[in-house]
């Protein structure tokens, strides 16, 4: 079905397809205009720009800001790393490994920051544990010498880090571990080794590969971490990220803003070569032609699994805490919120109503309701564009396409919006000579932008997947290029778009990231308001409106997840094709950490 | 009907298919016969028109198709996999064709329960989704959605390959029936020797993209061209000719260079006049349920092996005894 890569072959090939010529120079405009002109611009700026200097290294090492910044940012990355992988062990130990009582329910309540993700997660646990938080109050009536701000700086950051993030850590470990094969267990067994015995020397060193991988994609996350120190960091643990939005606002110090980004995106471009290169060389494969399905193992000490039991359920009560929280007062009246009291007579919808009645309070949400929407359209059609050009051209054009597509995967979202404000705050051929800052449509680009990779990387999956005969096939029939695409293609993988459209969507909808460098200043998006209603020190009402946004976004993610889970991808799978990319989706999943 | 001539398949440097001429008549069930990578599946693509010859002209009915689009060249192709499309129910998947041919709907309707009636499917199995048929019913889907097109030939990529050995013995009945009744040339791919001997009213025997034999099926057991051959098709005896008179006491052949084969069915345990006798010992026996697989060591070492009916009771291991062998039933190549 794919051409051959001969110039003259090329050439044929486009003649007979004006429609792959329109679809290429589209590409070729999006791919210059917002993967490639916003980056370079950027780095040139770095470096040459009007707020770059000479001294611009010496400057940086002379701010103790910006070097606490930095080194905080390495420290947090780096105590991520151990934290997300104990916990992640451990988790799919309970979870996948042992033979635990309510396995299945603890992994739900494990896997609950797959519906709150982001700034929601940072702001229910700052209702959590924050100054005017449930448990500090609790506290407080029980301590009222206790700090009120005791939630607050690289403890709580790292806590709330590590709970949101090793859902991720959970989803790849996960795989790897179904993977084992379970006569390899068998075996150890049948030599006398004890339970911890072999998973010290048989199961992990086959999941090693992927504890490496997943360690550097959390080092990354800690690396890049925005709404949790910036909301939970105080003043004395700022990191890279928000300390290039405050920066980046003070007129003198933005070339040093440039310089702070510049180096999480070439640490960040640094470790994913490195993770890269662990993902294709590392993994174990079993090499038994009669594979035994994975048999969960029971604990035969009664200490031990009494133990382990325990340990489970506590950390489940840590994950699910919030979310009960926040659905629990979502429904229950101002001052019972503020005095942290409930019982059934204060349970109310007043809340409610009072934001849905209120065009000021549910205007943000609709706002970002609207930029998710055709950010997610948007993407899922520019990448449909370039990976069935891709699919059907094997040539050195469609090779740029995807490698392209590929960029922003590199580049942490900071980046992604401080190159798009500095390409196009001045009027730019490229862009028919419109500025674009100051207007919506840079707020959807930077959406689109930064969903490209996962959404390509997954669409290029599901292409990959469709049984090339079926399109051999349509052609021994008679059917031409867009008729097969039309008829037989687009149906196989239509399943995988939607999913990747509901995805994108639900992941964009409380973006904070992107969002606080790029948005409109008269159209509010969600993640600035619950932001700006975190900031403020909330009374019982701003509490109240922050359980009804979460409580909706909760519930918006969880008919998501059922959508793209179990229906959408169950019916492409129902299609005799390949299983989803998982790591794919945990990608989907890491676009959102705080 | 299709004539080959001077074709050569390339990838690259690598030669897949080299120059070969072939002839296939009208009507006849013609089997591309060789192991994975002799470039059987390489030439039926060729032929089909999804790859183009590196050299060479393709004719069907006198007609140089080498430059003629896959569509337009009057062949139908069951796949592999049978590629029915699973986003279609049967009738969706049958009409295709038509559909894209910008038939009228009742034309389309009127065909296809025709073509439905023809291959055994009925009204209700029409409106099934893909996913809901057994593997007899896709492989008359994709017969039927292949010939509703009226093709003047049939290529079959390897369909039986991908199933269970008793579904493979129930479908390869129903192709062979359904090929009679559409009376269709019919250009079939395996590398199973059983399906190309019972299917087939001619074989093409390939190895390394090189034509070693065709001929009918009974041709290609009982007079192998090639060494190569004879190994495929079959199970065999080999020796080298100037060693038959070690083994066997066969004087005739004795001091030619070159390679001797006698099949297994041809070494028998009883007597029969005009025989050789060859004293053995028993050091193996393969218990097939109809038949049981000898092998036995000569006084001087040499291996021969049988396989006979299972009538009587079976020998043991250790056990001495006389075997038989024709001479003309020996060839030599």
């Amino acid at each position: 079905m794919k051409a051959a890569m001969s110039p003259a072959s090329i050439l044929a090939s486009l003649r007979k397809n004006p429609s792959a010529v329109f679809i290429g120079l589209f590409l070729v405009w999006f791919i210059a205009a917002f993967l490639v002109f916003p980056n370079v611009n950027f780095i040139v700026l770095s470096f040459f720009g009007d707020d770059a200097s000479e001294g611009m290294i010496r400057k940086l090492i002379d701010s103790p800001i910006a070097m606490r910044g930095l080194r905080n940012s390495f420290v947090l990355a780096i105590a991520l790393s151990i934290t997300t992988n104990i916990v992640g062990i451990f988790i799919v130990l309970v979870s996948e490994y042992f033979d635990i009582k309510g396995a299945k329910l603890l992994k739900v309540g494990y896997m609950t920051t797959f519906v709150y993700g982001g700034i929601i997660l940072v702001s229910g646990y700052l209702m959590l544990y924050g100054q005017t938080g449930v448990v500090t109050r609790l506290l407080t009536n029980l301590f009222p010498e206790m700090n009120q701000q005791w939630f607050q700086g690289f403890w709580p950051v790292l806590f709330v880090m590590t709970v949101a993030t090793t859902t991720s850590h959970m989803m790849f470990l996960t795989n790897a571990v179904r993977s084992i094969d379970n006569f390899t267990i068998e075996a150890a067994k049948n030599m006398g080794a004890k339970p911890f015995y072999i998973i010290r020397r048989v199961v992990l060193p086959i999941v090693m590969p992927t504890i490496y991988a997943v360690t550097i994609l959390q080092f990354l996350t800690g690396l890049g971490a925005f709404s949790a120190p910036l909301l939970l960091g105080g003043r004395d643990f700022q990191t890279i990220a928000p300390l290039v939005l405050q920066l980046n606002s003070i007129p003198g110090s933005r070339g040093l803003a440039i310089i702070l980004s510049f180096i999480l995106g070439l640490a960040t471009v640094v470790l994913l070569t490195v993770f890269a290169r662990l993902q294709r060389g590392g993994t174990y494969f079993s090499i038994s032609k009669t594979k035994a399905e994975y048999v969960k193992q029971k604990i035969d000490n009664k200490v031990l699994n009494a133990l382990v039991h325990v340990m489970a359920y506590l950390l489940f009560a840590i994950y699910v805490l919030p979310v009960i929280v926040i659905v629990l007062f979502s429904f229950t009246n101002a001052t019972a919120i503020f005095e942290v009291r409930f019982s059934l007579s204060d349970l109310t919808l007043q809340n409610y109503i009072n934001v849905f009645s209120d065009r000021d309070r549910i205007e943000p949400f609709f706002n970002s309701i609207n930029f998710s929407a055709l950010a997610s359209l948007g993407v899922v059609v520019v990448v449909l564009m370039g990976v069935h050009l891709q699919h059907r051209f094997d040539n050195p054009f469609t090779k740029i396409v995807e490698y392209s597509f590929l960029i922003p995967w590199m580049i942490p979202s900071l980046i992604i919006a401080l190159g798009l404000l500095s390409a196009y705050d001045t009027p730019r051929l490229i862009m028919g000579n419109r500025v674009l800052i100051g207007t919506v449509a840079i707020l959807v680009m930077a959406y689109i932008v930064s969903k490209i990779p996962m959404t390509s990387r997954l669409l290029k999956a599901s292409y990959q997947s469709i049984d090339s005969e079926y399109e051999l096939a349509a052609r021994a029939l008679g059917a031409r290029g867009f008729y097969i695409f039309r008829r037989i293609t687009l149906p196989l993988v239509f399943p995988t778009v939607i999913a990747l459209a509901v995805l994108s969507f639900n992941s964009l909808l409380a973006d904070y990231n992107l969002t606080v460098f790029l948005s409109h200043p008269l159209r509010e998006p969600l993640g600035l308001m619950i932001r700006r209603f975190t900031n403020i020190r909330a009374d019982g009402d701003t509490q109240a409106l922050i359980y009804v946004y979460s409580t909706v976004l909760m519930a918006i993610a969880g008919v998501t997840v059922y959508l793209v889970y179990g229906v959408l991808l169950k019916v492409r799978d129902g299609r005799g094709k390949a299983r989803g990319d998982r790591s794919a989706l945990v990608q989907a999943r890491l676009s959102r950490v705080p | 009907m299709i004539d080959l001539k001077g074709t050569e398949i390339k990838y690259g440097d690598f030669v897949a298919m080299h120059e070969l001429d072939l002839h296939i008549r009208e009507g006849e069930f013609f089997t591309l016969l060789g192991p994975s990578g002799c470039g059987k599946t390489s030439l039926l693509r060729m032929i089909t028109g999804f790859i183009e010859p590196s050299q060479g002209q393709i004719y069907i009915k006198e007609r140089d198709v080498t430059d003629v689009s896959v569509e337009k060249r009057g062949v139908g192709i069951v796949f592999q996999s049978y590629a029915i499309f699973p986003t279609m129910n049967v009738f969706e998947n049958i009409a295709f064709g038509l559909r894209v041919q910008r038939l009228s709907p009742n034309e389309i309707e009127e065909m296809v329960l025709e073509m439905a009636k023809m291959v055994d499917l009925s009204r209700e199995q029409l409106y099934r989704k893909a996913s809901e048929l057994s593997g007899g019913q896709q492989q008359r889907v994709a017969i039927a959605r292949a010939l509703i097109l009226k093709p003047d030939i049939l290529c079959l990529d390897e369909p039986l390959s991908n199933l269970d050995a008793k579904l493979r013995g129930q479908l390869r009945l129903e192709l062979k029936k359904l090929q009679k009744r559409f009376g269709i040339t019919t250009i079939y791919v395996t590398h199973d020797q059983e399906e190309a001997l019972t299917l087939s009213d001619r074989i093409a025997v390939f190895d390394h993209g090189v034509l070693e034999q065709v001929g009918s099926p009974e041709e290609i057991f009982r007079r192998p061209a090639t060494p190569f051959v004879a190994n495929f098709i079959g199970d065999i005896n080999q020796y080298a000719t100037e060693s038959l008179h070690d083994v066997f006491g066969i004087e005739a052949a004795s001091g030619e260079l070159g390679v001797s084969f006698i099949r297994l069915n041809n070494v028998k345990t009883e007597e029969r006049s005009g025989m050789i006798k060859v004293p053995v010992t028993v050091v193996d026996i393969d218990f097939h349920g109809f038949f049981v697989k000898y092998t036995f060591v000569t006084g001087g070492g040499h291996e021969i092996r049988s396989a006979t009916l299972h009538e009587s009771e079976m020998h043991a291991v250790n056990d001495r005894l006389d075997i038989f062998v024709n001479e003309k039933d020996f060839f030599h190549l």
